[in-house]
């Protein structure tokens, strides 16, 4: 029984299918270094897609992707590196004897991290998304920064501010693709539902949005904790690839990484997000010489020093702000019907 | 009666832009409110679909008490509403404006809508069946509205006259017994005025309806309209039948000013 399907649907599976093997492959051909930044560009995807689920398709304004991102990271450290191994990172406070028995498969620390991050999303998002008006960006703000300091001071389960070393290293681009595919598919399959639908309607105008039957409160914290356990997922394959996870990784600053991504990409457009992912996660690769300091014929060019790479790209962001609202692909997706009208005489393969 | 208030009242700091307001609507009638400008008609309308809580009085709809419950909720219990100014989703499609409205009636909750599984039975996978019909009753909507040839184009890109017409769809969508319009002829040509009038009189007949308007076009008010109320800074100075209103002198003087 043979249907017949759909080229689209077959494009896709298609695109998913060469991605999962090219990452299968490079993941044995490609140096550490390289692979490490395209690890690094799933993962930024995966944040950055969470954080657009808020901000580009339900009109919010969140800013608290680096302390869901910590709450996954540390669930990861605290629960994947091996019992035997843990001593040598909480030499100054032992762990907490009960943690300290629980040693989890890396794919549930990642869930468990998911949850709990959804689970203070909740909390977060009962009391201020009642509220009319943008409190969530300063809510958000506020629990990221709280969240790691709490890290900081919870010695006996983060090891505070030495952080937590000997996370098993996933450097693996085969799973760290697959988590990106999946949490693409599982994202578009929510925003392509009546619940997306109301997203946006709530995003294009929240008062009719209500006004046509769509309870504010309630798809509003649903976007915001589905949100948060991605950022959790993301958060806690950051601190797999990273292998020490310390409250320094975690400062707010992260989360504009995210913004810029999205507002590069288009709010509102997963395809957008994915593309400015790599753009950006590459750009921020190759900014870093603006860091080190520069010598120009003997003499020290003066700028170029540590902090230099923050300057030049919030510059970018305002740049991007000021002239490029839209980003690359607006609220548009990418979609195989544009490939075709950008090159309308070629013939399409008949195989 | 399917609507009633008893004693509405809403004031701003000082100013009582509605005062002590009792409307009774009876079921399947077109009822008008009308009045100068500034005297309290949308807000009248704001405080019965929640979007305002009054300062003090009730609104019943049917035996229903709904004073002060939010907006989604009276949207579910049954009242839609259209806004002066018309606010689509501008940068959605036609289409899309109009399903969105159906989202109030969707039972599948969010797991079930995302892993959804189009084919199996409703007991295991009961999204696609609910999505499809709503996909069905959005088409059969615009087709009734004569909306279908547009149906995929941005709602922003729309003449004004459909896009008050598409305004009035999506408010159909959600199938309310009662509708709320306010000033649907704001901006239109006598001509259009007067298509408007036996659009009306049509929707009230084929959705089952029960219709509130508010309006300043009189012809439009006194041809469909079977009581009418007359508000003047915030109070009721007259109700009645059009020929009634029509006669009443302090109707008169509200419209024409009083020389002072
Ligand atoms: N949110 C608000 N805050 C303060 N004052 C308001 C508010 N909404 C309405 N008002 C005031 O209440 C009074 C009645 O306004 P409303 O919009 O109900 O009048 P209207 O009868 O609909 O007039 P129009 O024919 O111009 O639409 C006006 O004086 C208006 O300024
Ligand atoms: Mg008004």
């Amino acid at each position: 029984m043979m249907k017949k399907i759909n080229p689209k649907i077959f494009m896709t599976l298609a695109a998913i299918a060469l991605t999962l093997a090219a990452a299968f492959v490079l993941n044995g051909v490609l140096d550490s270094y390289l692979k490490r930044i395209l690890n690094l560009c799933a993962i930024y995807t995966i944040i950055s897609l969470s954080l657009n689920l808020v901000n580009g398709f339900t009109g919010m304004f969140s800013l608290g992707q680096a302390g869901f991102m910590a709450v996954g990271a540390y669930s990861v450290a605290i629960f994947t590196v091996p019992i035997e191994l843990r001593p040598s990172s909480f030499y100054l406070v032992p762990m907490n004897p009960f943690l300290a028995r629980i040693e989890l498969p890396l794919i549930a620390a990642l869930l468990l991290g998911g949850l709990f991050a959804a689970l203070f999303a909740l909390v977060i998002g009962f009391p201020v998304l009642r509220l009319r008006g943008d409190y969530l960006a300063i809510a958000t703000l506020g629990f990221s920064e709280i969240i790691r300091i709490l890290f900081t001071n919870m010695q006996s389960i983060t090891n505070g501010a030495l952080g937590i070393k000997n996370v098993p290293p996933l450097s693996n681009m085969f799973l760290i693709y697959l988590a990106m595919i999946l949490t693409i598919i599982l994202l578009h399959l929510l925003l392509t539902s009546s619940y997306g639908r109301a997203f946006k309607a709530i995003r294009e105008d929240e008062i009719v949005a209500e006004a046509m039957g769509i309870g504010l409160l309630k798809h509003k914290l649903l976007s915001f904790v589905i949100s948060a356990f991605f950022a959790g997922i993301g958060g806690g394959l950051y601190g797999a690839l990273l292998g020490t996870v310390d409250p320094k990784n975690f400062m707010f600053t992260l989360t504009y990484n995210f913004v810029l991504i999205i507002v590069l990409g288009g709010l509102g457009s997963i395809t957008g997000t994915v593309i400015a992912s790599f753009i950006i996660t590459f750009g921020m690769e190759w900014l870093r010489f603006f860091d080190s300091p520069l010598r120009l014929f003997g003499v020290v060019i003066p700028f170029f020093q540590p902090g230099l790479r923050m300057v030049v790209f919030s510059i970018l962001l305002m740049v991007l702000v000021l002239f490029f609202q839209k980003g690359i692909m607006g609220q548009r997706e990418f979609s195989f019907d544009m490939v075709r009208r950008l090159f309308p005489r070629k013939k399409e393969n008949a195989s | 009666m399917i609507l009633r208030t008893e004693d509405l009242t809403m004031q701003f700091g000082g100013v009582t832009a509605v005062d002590a307001f009792n409307l009774r609507v009876p079921e399947g009638e077109i009822i008008s409110i009308i009045g100068p400008n500034g005297a309290g008609k949308t807000t009248v309308f704001n405080m019965i679909t929640g979007t305002y809580a009054p300062t003090k009085g009730k609104i019943f709809f049917g035996d229903k008490d709904i004073t002060a419950k939010n907006p989604s909720q009276i949207t579910k219990a049954g009242i839609a509403r259209t806004f002066q100014n018309i606010r689509l989703f501008k940068d959605l499609t036609v289409f899309e404006n109009v399903i969105i409205a159906k989202h109030l009636h969707l039972k599948s909750n969010w797991l079930q809508s995302m892993f959804r599984i189009s084919g199996l039975p409703s007991w295991l996978s009961p999204y696609p069946a609910e999505e499809q019909r709503f996909q069905e009753e959005t088409e059969e909507l615009l087709e009734k509205l004569e909306l279908s040839d547009q149906k995929d184009a941005v709602s922003s890109s729309l003449p004004y006259g459909r896009q008050r017409r598409l305004e009035i769809a999506r408010a159909l969508a959600t199938q309310p017994k009662l509708l709320l319009l306010d000033e649907p002829a704001a901006g239109m040509n006598p001509q259009e005025t007067q298509e408007l009038s036996s659009f009306i009189e049509r929707l009230r007949g084929e959705f089952n309806l029960t219709i509130l308007l508010i309006e300043h076009h009189m012809d439009l008010v006194m041809d469909i309209s079977k009581h009418i109320y007359v508000m003047e800074f915030g109070l009721n100075i007259a109700e009645g039948a059009p020929t009634e209103i029509q006669e009443n002198p302090k109707v008169i003087e509200a419209y024409l000013g009083s020389d002072d």
